[in-house]
């Protein structure tokens, strides 16, 4: 009777294994296999290279930011729409100060006769630049965190909102320039660009640009905020049951704030080193970038019931997510296919978070 | 294979019982007589037996009433008849013949149907579409508002219920609403009706309105299955009573062959001298006054005044709606005061919010586990240490291994049993759940203690080290007070009980009148004083 | 007290959107206004046009719409009459744009300029004109079945040739290659290259795709695509620079020459060779032309930094010009033409802005 027991145990084990890795599971599968097709045939290019592996981490470290600053809000049982329209408006305004001033049409052409700016000076555009996005970004995420805590409205509706009026407003922002079009704003100063894709370690053929190593920090930064602090507790307390927070005495408002905020500082960041990753910017620049940042939250765990993920989770999401992006683009997979495979992936992943906390009778 | 804990005890209760009841277990073997049958119902949770040799027999056309204490097992076996819970072995038969139903609607569209005490209903639309919700009449694809206007209508002809299907359902009161919902069980044929607590909120024309839809009902064959606290109620509508008590059927007989005080008698009937442990604490000087506390919003309570002493376990009995939990949620802030005023130690205070209130040396155990004081998906470490977090900090950042020195405090004091401290509560039983939140609150170091139903859903051993627990906090000088529907608890354990009665003190039971042998009689009237 | 507070905050809100709206046709029509002034002294005639734009921050239909605007003045005054312009922004979206189109027609106006959202909805706004008597005049998009459309609605279209700006595509890179034997890297007398498509099921994009490949083989270069499929990259920036971060790692080493159908995506896809150290401003190693198509800005200065080979110009300005010349002559019932310098194309329903090669 007793082995009885311990049986039922154990296959309870293997069920709870299989519905928490699943989606590991099937996503390293389709990249061993493709790592093994694409290494025993000889007409094509290994997958599985040290190069891709950093091209791979590169591409993920943007998004990853954005993903990171977003998951927070997810484990607080919300969502945010708005990611793409905050770093469309972020990266415009960063992009327009920190055009080369040998371009011809620059926004703001002032600042090359600017004394202030010369030289040495020029530096403190992209710090302008930088702290205009984090402000820029924090605003809007703290206007949803207010609609959020305050007004006690759906994160659903209130960042749809906020995304369509900063969309608005980025895309008055792009038609100020001088020639009154909606130009993509581009042509960057190489120094703006070195600060996010210099490679700052190479070892070999093999460089590793900054960019990562932001990444990084912001992942370890975020990870000691979410276990290390009174709001990281307090967002978990306030997302896995948000009526025993406020009994136990948790501040629950500004707590939601708080990590709307929060978010909005990773989004700012994000958007300063987005715009100097792809080097062109206009008023769609940022758009479904929130798909990926939930789709990575969810793949990596983050659970849409919230109260529940970690950051070592949600940086795995967005390294799997773009893995599988990068896949499908190296395959040169038709583009209809790709669409697709990634809803699938997003389906079978709330799928699998959902039957994972699903009340059992 | 040797007795369980809990049968033993149950021997123990049964052999040790001031007066012994004789159980005559009456086999009939004609079924036809019966509309429905419940033969041996057993069901089991993890770690609690919750029915055990549970039965119910119902005649048609006649009322049956189902008496218990709250955790007798009454609503197990009414969701073991409607396929909410799966038995674990019984039969259950209707008219004769063996059902099991799925689900609450297979057993609506096979004639049973129940009227819940929270009414299920879609309050923004309007009365006849809450009826027909998901059988709407369609004529041509569409629906058929005509047909379902005229067939409401005579529902309500043939019930005397005087609504307008069209109103919203939202708008009407309470009573009306609960007409509705038995109309619509009406509408489906149903030949067994369960009313769950149905006047607990009625004025009395409204029960007397209730009273004859009822016995039209009866006329018409249906069986109802009444399940009331109020006593005098079901002398006067019920044909025939079924008492049970922990989980266990104890008696059936005609409702004119028994007295209100042996109904009583059955339902509480325990051996109290084991189930308690010894009072070691004694109440020393006033440590919290409130006076005239009533709350902002209704429903509330209203006016309430009294005294917790240091070292003292104040009990707050009441039926459910009688605004306990709301007593307990005002003086703690999380519901906002209306007016009144909360003093402790002769400082007057002011508990705006929970924050508030902890850090004025309050605590709360709320009464609904899973809804309000647990974090099921985190360990035990997050669970024990929330309430207390800012005192982890360390140079801006939490100290695991403080955190981690007081979970382990928590575990060995509380005496938890659990794999590890990063076991996720959720993998916990009942009552080592409890003790897990009591500890969380006892890290902040209270004066007060509130406590909403303490030991609800816990297993009779684990209920036990719960009490000497709160005995024991008592026995450190904290005042505790204590919510509970168990009344052998609260005389077991408390220096005094509080009864609320509708939002209202109905009156303060002391040390003297605790002793004496009819006390659950007493609270029982001074519970129905405001009703 | 909260009541209050959203009454305050719907006023604000109400106040601000007619602000917008009003600022928004000052700063629209900022010229015409202008004139209205001094026309309104001469009791000029006021000729209403309606302008229904598919998306107003599209970079190139942005420079289009600047010019309408810009010169609408002159051509009003050319022709002695005020032009007043309603502008709507579709965003792309279809529906919007039919129902801007029955507001425009309810305001009551002279003229229709339709630029559309999608190019299969020609019909229903012809018809909603139609029932007004208004006449309509396209731009940029060409309808679907426009050869039999355009002229039973009496209607013109005014665009480029689709093709054109494949055929220029594949007519700067033919001449380049035959200039740069070393561009062919393994020697092959083949160039393995890469397709960068905007949209599958765009017009403009299948044009460009296929036209300039099939010019390249028609000036007897022989060419042959070095991925599995072609890359379909929205016209977006980020996207096509994620894509050919793949694409490199998979073909890298023997792709030739890079397609895109827009400068957009030709700047993304440079901005990922330039991670691999390619493209970075000598031509002389590690470079591989790169051909995009609207002349924006920043590929003019890629072009002129080397970092690109190629655009095609759309002339935007003279897009817009022609349309506001062509649709002040309709909506005053004159022919289509008259009076101006442009012409008829050989197909009979439409006038065609050429493109320009920028290289």
């Amino acid at each position: 009777m007793e082995k009885k027991i311990a049986n039922r145990f154990s296959s309870e084990q293997f069920r709870d294994f299989i519905l928490n890795y699943a989606l590991y599971i099937i996503l390293g599968a389709i990249i061993v296999f493709v790592s093994v097709t694409t290494w025993l045939d000889p007409t094509k290019t290994p997958f599985l290279r040290v190069e891709n592996i950093i091209s791979i981490i590169t591409q993920a470290s943007t998004k990853g930011i954005l993903a990171l600053g977003c998951a927070g809000i997810i484990v607080l049982a919300g969502t945010d729409l708005a990611i793409g329209r905050i770093l469309g408006l972020s990266s415009v305004v960063v992009a327009s100060l920190v055009q080369a001033f040998t371009y011809g049409t620059r926004y703001y052409p002032q600042l090359s006769e600017m004394a202030i700016f010369q030289g040495a000076g020029w530096w403190l555009l992209p710090i302008i630049a930088l702290i205009l996005s984090i402000a820029i970004s924090v605003l809007v995420s703290v206007i949803n965190g207010f609609g959020v805590a305050v007004l006690e409205m759906h994160a659903f509706i209130i960042t749809l909102g906020t995304s369509l009026i900063t969309y608005g407003v980025s895309s008055l922002y792009v038609e100020g320039q001088p020639s009154g079009s909606s130009m993509s704003l581009s042509t960057f100063d190489q120094r703006f660009i070195d600060i996010a894709l210099f490679k700052f370690v190479s070892f070999g053929p093999f460089q590793i640009p900054m960019l990562v190593f932001y990444f990084a920090l912001t992942a370890f930064v975020m990870h000691i905020i979410w276990t290390k602090t009174v709001l990281g507790k307090n967002m978990f307390a306030v997302g896995g049951n948000l009526e025993a927070a406020a009994v136990s005495g948790v501040n629950v408002k500004k707590t939601i704030i708080g990590v709307f905020a929060m978010a909005g500082v990773l989004y700012g960041i994000g958007s300063f080193l987005e715009t100097a990753r792809i080097q062109s910017c206009n008023s769609s620049t940022g758009t479904n970038y929130e798909l990926d940042a939930i789709s990575a939250c969810v793949i990596g765990g983050v659970s849409f019931t919230g109260g529940v993920g970690n950051i070592p989770g949600v940086v795995v999401g967005i390294l799997l997510l773009i893995t599988i992006n990068f896949i499908l683009a190296f395959l040169g997979v038709n583009a209809y296919f790709q669409y697709i495979i990634r809803g699938l992936i997003i389906i079978i992943a709330v799928a699998i978070d959902v039957r994972k906390y699903i009340a059992k009778k | 294979m040797t007795l369980s804990s809990h049968s033993s005890n149950q021997l123990r209760a049964l052999t040790g019982s001031f007066k012994s009841i004789t159980v005559e277990v009456v086999i009939n073997t004609d079924n036809e007589n019966y509309l429905l049958e419940m033969i041996n119902i057993e069901k089991s949770f993890p770690g609690v037996k919750a029915l055990d040799n549970a039965q119910l027999k119902l005649r048609k056309g006649t009322v049956h009433a189902l008496m218990g204490e709250n955790g007798a097992g009454k609503s197990t076996l009414m969701k073991c008849l409607f396929g909410i819970y799966r038995k674990d072995s019984g039969i259950i038969r209707m008219e004769g013949e063996e059902i099991n139903f799925n689900n609450p609607r297979n057993a609506l569209d096979n004639g049973v149907a129940m009227v819940h005490q929270e009414l299920n209903q879609v309050l923004r639309r309007n009365v006849m579409e809450n009826i027909w919700l998901g059988r709407f009449p369609t004529r041509n694809g569409l629906i058929d508002h005509k047909k379902m206007y005229q067939d409401t209508m005579s529902v309500f002809k043939e019930l005397e219920i005087d609504v307008n299907p069209k109103i919203q359902i939202g708008k009407l009161s309470v009573s009306k609403r609960q007409m509705v919902e038995i109309a619509k069980t009406v509408s489906h044929n149903a030949k067994i009706l369960v009313l769950d607590e149905p006047t607990s909120s009625l004025t009395d024309e409204e029960v007397e309105h209730l009273f004859r839809i009822i016995r039209k009902l009866c006329d018409r064959g249906v069986g109802i299955v009444y399940i009331s606290h109020k006593l005098d109620e079901i002398k006067k509508i019920s044909a025939d009573v079924t008492i049970m008590r922990d989980g266990q059927w104890i008696h059936t007989c005609p409702s004119d062959s028994i007295s209100i005080d042996e109904i009583v008698n059955l339902m509480v009937n325990r051996d109290m001298s084991h189930r308690f442990p010894p009072k070691t604490n004694t109440p020393g000087d006033v440590l919290m006054e409130v006076k005239d506390l009533t709350g902002k919003y209704e429903p509330t309570c209203k006016n309430v005044s009294f005294e917790l002493r240091q070292g003292e376990v104040l009990g707050v009995a009441g039926l459910v709606g009688s605004r306990r939990t709301e007593l307990l949620q005002t003086i703690f802030g999380v519901e906002s005061l209306g007016s009144g005023t909360i003093s402790l130690r002769g400082k007057l205070i002011d508990n705006g919010s929970p924050k508030a209130a902890i850090k004025n040396g309050f605590a709360m155990i709320t009464e609904e586990r899973r809804a309000t004081g647990l974090f099921p998906l985190m360990n035990l470490i997050f669970n024990s240490t929330l309430t207390n977090i800012r005192s982890y900090l360390k140079f801006g950042l939490l100290s695991n291994h403080k955190m981690m020195e007081d979970t382990a405090w928590v575990i060995k004091s509380m005496s938890v049993k659990t794999p590890g401290q990063k076991t996720k509560i959720k993998y916990l039983s009942g009552g080592n759940q409890q003790k897990v939140i009591i500890g969380r609150w006892l890290l902040t170091k209270p004066e007060v203690l509130l406590m909403d139903e303490p030991t609800r859903g816990i297993d009779v051993g684990a209920k036990y080290e719960i009490y000497q627990l709160i005995l024991d906090l008592a026995g450190n000088g904290k005042g505790v007070i204590m919510v509970s529907s168990e009344m052998p608890e609260l005389v077991g354990i408390c220096d005094r009980i509080l009864v609320m009665s509708n939002g209202h003190m109905s009156g303060i039971l002391e040390k003297n009148d605790l002793a004496k042998p009819n006390v659950q009689e007493l609270i029982m009237h001074l519970s129905a004083k405001y009703v | 007290m909260k009541r209050i507070l959203a009454l305050i905050l719907i006023l604000t809100m109400a106040l601000a959107l007619t602000g917008c709206g009003a600022a928004a046709t000052t700063a629209g029509a900022a010229e015409t206004q202008a004139a209205a002034t001094t026309a309104a002294a001469a009791e000029s005639k006021t000729v209403n046009i309606g302008v229904l734009v598919w998306k107003f921050s599209d970079a190139y239909g942005s420079t289009v719409r600047l010019a309408i605007e810009k010169y609408a003045k002159e051509v009003g005054d050319a022709q002695g009459v005020t032009v007043n312009l309603d502008m709507q922004d579709a965003n792309d979206n279809q529906t919007t744009q039919n129902d801007q189109c029955d507001t425009l027609l309810a305001k009551g106006i002279d003229l229709l300029i339709i630029n559309l959202a999608t190019d299969g909805a020609a019909q229903a706004l012809i018809d909603k004109a139609a029932a007004k008597g208004v006449p309509v005049l396209f731009y940029n998009k060409e309808p679907t079945d426009s050869k039999t459309l355009v002229p039973a609605a009496k209607s013109l279209f005014i665009g480029t040739k689709p093709e054109e700006a494949g055929v220029m595509q594949g007519e700067i890179f033919a001449e380049q290659w035959a200039a740069n034997a070393a561009w062919d890297k393994n020697g092959d007398g083949v160039c393995q290259y890469l397709m960068f498509k905007g949209q599958a099921d765009n017009i403009e994009a299948i044009a460009r795709t296929k036209y300039s490949i099939d010019t390249a083989v028609a000036k007897g270069v022989k060419m042959e695509l070095a991925s599995s499929d072609i890359y379909v990259c929205d016209w977006d920036t980020a996207k096509a620079q994620d894509t050919m971060t793949a694409a490199w790692a998979s073909v890298g080493s023997k792709v030739e020459a890079i397609f895109t159908n827009n400068d957009g995506m030709a700047i993304g896809v440079i901005a990922a060779l330039n991670q691999v150290s390619f493209n970075s401003g000598d031509k002389a190693k590690n470079y591989i032309p790169v051909y995009g198509v609207d002349a924006t800005d920043e590929a003019a200065a890629a072009i002129s930094a080397g970092k690109m080979a190629g655009t095609v110009k759309q002339d935007g300005d003279a897009m817009g010009k022609a349309v506001v010349t062509i649709a002040v002559n309709g909506a005053l019932d004159k022919g289509w033409l008259d009076g101006t310098s442009y012409e008829m194309a050989a197909d009979g329903y439409s006038v065609r802005i050429p493109y320009a090669k920028i290289q």
